[in-house]
């Protein structure tokens, strides 16, 4: 009742280009962010944490969930192709539909927070989807951090972003951008959490990577 | 809650139960936890008091259970004066979160307002009076950094002033002056009504959002209000650290509850009644209770 709630989704790549070790990377890396966010009460109280896993057809592989309420992580699996416009479309549903649960619940949500990672092209034309889910008029419209490695282009990133980008530096093994895309994903959950339980100041409350390592930032530069 | 009826005597002591859960149970405890670390740290709760002709006043500023989790200050300030035979001047403030030197400031704001009431007593125009209040209790603020050899913007702190005149056998009008998001409630026959029109909105279709104006850098930005008391009403000035529970329709029951029965509660039976625990909700809580007898 009247909780203050921080929505994140991890909106991960499971194309078949991903097999390996990838995801087993990131197999590994996600039970431990979870133990990590219920070992801290601040942040497990307030944080919740949904996945949506993408190839060419996107689902929902873990609904928006409350630690106390988590029975098991879900693992990711190589599936299919890389569509981009699956994965948004289905977000856009998604987030429409946790936010107003939230509500009717008597709860106050922020804006929910996206971690897209991804390790290629994409293998539709997915802007119109994007569009949908990021435009203003879309009210709970999310914050977007893109991350890739692998054969994704920076400029495709940064379309994909509304805050900022993240490409993993050439030479940097998948396994190891994975742990570092999964350490950011924790930071910015126990950092927001944090934030958010005093004032901050200028309405900054939530807490976005500004680096990482063996990645390049770059700015968002949405289409 | 019932009230005890006599005094505890040997072997029948009463057991003082936990504070009161509203809602889900917290994965966050409510207890202490390290000290702060700092020269200048702060107890982690304040309680105050009065009982004065046709006024009675409890008031108490909490350490939230996020910053007792953490071993970090308790950010929440407040000031409690008499003024003249028939004034009360009552403030609360909220250091921001961010800034290392807010429980500096929150404390600061609060003392210089007191400093400052004569004058902005004997101000001719309200507005202008009020914003020469706040200028005047940012520039504490400012002299205070200086002294510290530190930003101003180090003890940035939102500020909430409440003047009651309190004339005998009238309506008492309180006026209320603030910056920043801390509110004042007028409480009457149960019902919780907001005394600053800008807190009147109901919840819109919009996010969450933990933005605000605070001291000392905007002092352009003074709402102000203002509350009739008559005889069985209450006022309560809070920070947002009541504020967004009581956004909850159980938070606000429960309080009104409390807060309207015949006789306001005892100051440590004020102080277990604020402390009740609401998961997320682990801000510093600070509120000032005026009850009009």
């Amino acid at each position: 009742m009247s909780e203050q709630v921080l929505p994140f989704y991890l909106v991960c790549d499971e194309s078949y280009s991903m097999q390996g070790e990838a995801l087993d990377a990131i197999n590994q890396e996600l039970p431990k962010i979870y133990q990590e966010i219920a070992s801290n009460p601040v942040v497990a109280d307030r944080a919740r944490l949904g996945i949506i896993g993408f190839s060419t057809t996107a689902e929902v592989l873990l609904p928006l969930a409350d630690l106390n309420e988590l029975q098991s992580i879900p693992q990711l699996t190589p599936r299919g192709m890389t569509s981009y416009g699956a994965a948004f479309a289905l977000l856009r549903q998604t987030i429409e539909q946790d936010i107003k649960s939230l509500k009717q619940a008597g709860h106050t949500p922020y804006r929910p927070t996206v971690f897209f990672l991804t390790d290629g092209q994409p293998t539709d034309d997915w802007h119109a989807e994007h569009q949908n889910l990021i435009s203003p008029s879309f009210p709970p419209h999310p914050t977007i951090l893109a991350f890739g490695f692998g054969e994704v282009e920076a400029g495709t990133l940064q379309q994909v972003a509304t805050f900022r980008a993240f490409v993993a530096n050439a030479g940097v093994q998948p396994s190891q951008a994975l742990r570092e895309f999964a350490k950011q994903l924790l930071n910015s959950v126990v950092r927001s959490a944090v934030a958010s339980s005093s004032n901050p100041t200028g309405g900054a409350t939530m807490a976005f990577p500004e680096q990482a390592t063996g990645f390049t930032v770059l700015p968002a530069d949405p289409v | 809650m019932d009230h005890a009826e006599e005094p505890a005597t040997a072997g029948t002591t009463p057991r003082i139960p936990e504070p009161l859960i509203i809602g889900r149970r917290p994965m966050l405890r409510s207890e202490p936890g390290a000290l702060p670390r700092i020269a200048d740290r702060r107890p982690d709760t304040e309680v105050d008091g009065a009982d004065l002709p046709g006024l009675t006043v409890r008031a108490a500023s909490i350490r939230g259970d996020a910053h007792r989790y953490y071993g970090t200050v308790r950010q929440d300030a407040m000031g409690l004066w008499q003024i003249g035979d028939d004034r009360l001047l009552a403030c609360v403030a909220d250091g921001l979160g961010s800034k290392e030197l807010s429980h500096v400031g929150a404390a600061t704001a609060c003392e210089a307002a007191y400093r400052n009431f004569a004058a902005f007593l004997a101000g001719e125009d309200l507005s202008h009076a009020a914003n020469q209040l706040f200028e005047n209790i940012s520039n504490d603020l400012r002299e205070k950094a200086h002294a510290r050899g530190v930003d101003p913007g180090d003890l940035s702190t939102t500020f909430l002033a409440a003047l009651v005149e309190a004339k005998a056998d009238t309506s008492w009008h309180v006026m209320l002056l603030r910056v920043g998001d801390s509110s004042a409630f007028h409480l009457r026959q149960g019902e919780w009504t907001p005394c600053f029109p800008e807190d009147e909105e109901g919840e819109t279709g919009q996010l969450a959002t933990s933005a605000t104006h605070a001291l000392p850098r905007d002092t352009g930005s003074v709402d102000v209000g203002a509350a009739i008391l008559n005889p069985g009403e209450m006022l309560l000035l809070c920070t947002d650290g009541l504020t967004r529970p009581m956004r909850g329709e159980q938070v606000r029951a429960q309080l009104a509850e409390w807060w309207s029965e015949p006789t306001p509660p005892s100051l440590p039976e004020f102080f277990w009644q604020l402390s009740f625990r609401v998961k997320t909700h682990d801000d510093d809580r600070t509120a000032i209770c005026l009850w009009r007898t």
